[in-house]
């Protein structure tokens, strides 16, 4: 479990960004955190593997205080997946880049080689082995960047935008990604503007934060229903509950779920269609 | 990890100290006599007599002690080698503590005019020395984007480090190595983001003009500048006088 404790942080000359802030992320969690821009979602990712420290209050990392750690012995247990991926780049290849992170772990050259490349095969990369990093598209260098960390197997993963230039084929991938992480016990914090792709990934908790301040914690359902939340933090609903508050203002009872199909299979009975499997169109 | 922190000692601090507030010219004529004598002389007394009678004072008047300290420690290892190298060559401690000096004056001297001079001063102080405008703005653009790159570098570390970069691990090789990650993405991203800035500049028809307009000069020179000025000359001279007994 990591557990953020009334945690404040301010950069050296610089206005409060984080202000009591508290969290927990359970094993086996997938967690949301949204917020405006600038409201302090990179700065409290970096203060969960020790790349930051707080000012004041504590962050816990299964039962490790991460001003008592290194990011050396943090990162084994927390990975995060910084916001702009060419910020990692160096190696001549996508799979030495992929296998950097594991000889650090002590795996050995042919071993970390191995493992990067069946890692790569896993975010559809495997053509790109010995192609050097910066030649790759933008959403391929974010996906290298992300494999290069999910491939060290951390226990909590933070992934900083994921979504970034990545198509609808890649974002399907990566909620079967990050559900393949659930279903080992692994958690994942997922940093995101994108509230449409937000509302299907069907996270456990959603946290909002605005201006350095968590204003809302809870699950999806109640979050994204909730318009003055969301307009806090400068998000717009997603299209399932705008459709939900278009019906039921013209008196249409349907049910409050995020997913089309339970909307469309309302509407379909009172219709008069019939029931469909939900799922697949 | 590597503390980058020295280069914020030479960032613009704001018209926060008497320093700031002094005209750039004058302060650029203490600058490179300080500079020139600093290089000139090379024995000890006369890096001392710079470092007291021309130095000092400016440190105060940029109210600069803290800053000059904190650079001083975390360029000491710089300092400690300057002194160490000279003296296993020459075997001449007075010298080896000179050099040592000088560099310390040399860096101290630079610090304190760019902590209080603006790059728009620079670029109006360039222009007035008819240097051509792409050469000011070259320039001038590089010193404005040190903080940028000072704040991309340490988002490099910060990434290697989640990866589990050590830089104190291993034999002297082996620590040499640790650093390729981090120069690699330092060097592609200074060179990229050069290559943006020049696309971005075209764009918007940067050197579509040869004659460009500008709407501010340098302010004519007030009371306090001339007196900062004849300070600088007397200081120089001084210094001269002292260091030549
Ligand atoms: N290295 C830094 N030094 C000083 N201030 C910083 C630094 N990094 C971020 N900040 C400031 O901290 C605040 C929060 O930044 P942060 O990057 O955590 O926001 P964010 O929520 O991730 O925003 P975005 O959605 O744009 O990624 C901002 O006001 C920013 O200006
Ligand atoms: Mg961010």
């Amino acid at each position: 479990m990591i557990s953020v404790e009334r945690v404040c942080f301010w950069y050296s000359r610089g206005a409060t960004v984080l202000d009591d802030v508290s969290l927990t992320i359970s094993d086996g969690d997938v967690v949301l955190l949204m917020g405006e821009n600038g409201s302090g979602k990179t700065t409290l990712a970096k203060l969960l593997n020790g790349l930051l420290k707080p000012k004041s209050g504590r962050v816990v990392v299964d039962g490790l205080d991460t001003r008592e750690h290194s990011v050396a012995e943090l990162c084994r247990i927390v990975g995060y997946v910084p916001q702009n991926p060419e910020h990692q780049f160096f190696a001549e290849n996508a799979a030495e880049e992929v296998a950097f992170g594991l000889r650090n772990l002590g795996l050995g050259d042919k071993e970390a080689l191995d493992e990067a490349l069946s890692v790569l095969r896993k975010f559809g990369l495997e053509r790109y082995a010995s192609t050097p990093p910066w030649q790759l598209s933008g959403g391929e260098m974010k996906r290298l960047s992300i494999a290069s960390v999910y491939a060290m197997q951390p226990k909590y993963l933070i992934l900083d935008e994921p979504t970034i230039g990545q198509d609808a084929k890649q974002k399907k991938a990566l909620i079967d990604l990050i559900f393949g992480m659930k279903a080992e016990g692994k958690a994942v914090l997922v940093i995101t503007h994108d509230v449409e792709w937000a509302s299907e990934l069907g996270a456990d908790k959603v946290v909002l934060l605005s201006k350095g301040k968590v204003i809302a914690e809870g699950v999806p359902e109640d979050i994204f229903f909730n318009y003055t939340l969301l307009k806090s933090c400068n998000l717009v609903p997603p299209v399932s509950v705008d459709l939900y508050a278009h019906l039921s203002k013209r008196g249409f009872s349907v049910p409050r779920s995020l997913d089309y199909g339970v909307l469309a299979e309302s509407i379909a009975l009172k219709l008069g269609g019939s029931s469909v499997v939900s799922g697949s169109i | 990890m590597v503390a980058l922190s020295f280069l914020a000692a030479f960032e613009y601090e704001g018209k926060l100290s008497r320093l700031s507030r002094v005209d750039p010219r004058p302060k650029l004529i203490w600058l490179v006599a300080a500079m020139v004598l600093s290089i000139a002389y090379s024995s000890l007394k006369a890096q001392l007599l710079i470092a007291v009678i021309m130095v000092l004072p400016v440190i105060a008047l940029g109210g600069v002690a803290s800053v000059v300290l904190s650079l001083l420690k975390s360029t000491s290892l710089l300092f400690a080698m300057v002194f160490g190298l000279n003296y296993v060559f020459t075997r001449d401690l007075s010298f080896s503590l000179a050099m040592g000096l000088r560099l310390v004056i040399l860096v101290v001297c630079f610090a304190s005019f760019f902590r209080s001079t603006h790059t728009s001063e620079l670029s109006d102080l360039m222009t007035k020395l008819r240097i051509p405008f792409y050469v000011t703005f070259t320039f001038t653009t590089a010193i404005r984007f040190i903080p940028t790159l000072a704040m991309e570098a340490q988002e490099i570390m910060d990434a290697q480090a989640s990866r589990g970069l050590e830089l104190e691990r291993g034999s002297l090789l082996r620590r040499l190595k640790n650093y390729i990650p981090l120069l690699v993405p330092i060097l592609v991203c200074a060179i990229r983001r050069s290559y943006q800035l020049a696309e971005a500049l075209e764009s918007r028809c940067f050197g579509y003009t040869k004659k460009r307009t500008m709407a501010y000069g340098l302010p004519p020179m007030s009371k306090t500048d001339w007196m900062f000025l004849a300070a600088s000359v007397a200081q120089s001279a001084a210094v001269i006088l002292l260091a030549s007994m």
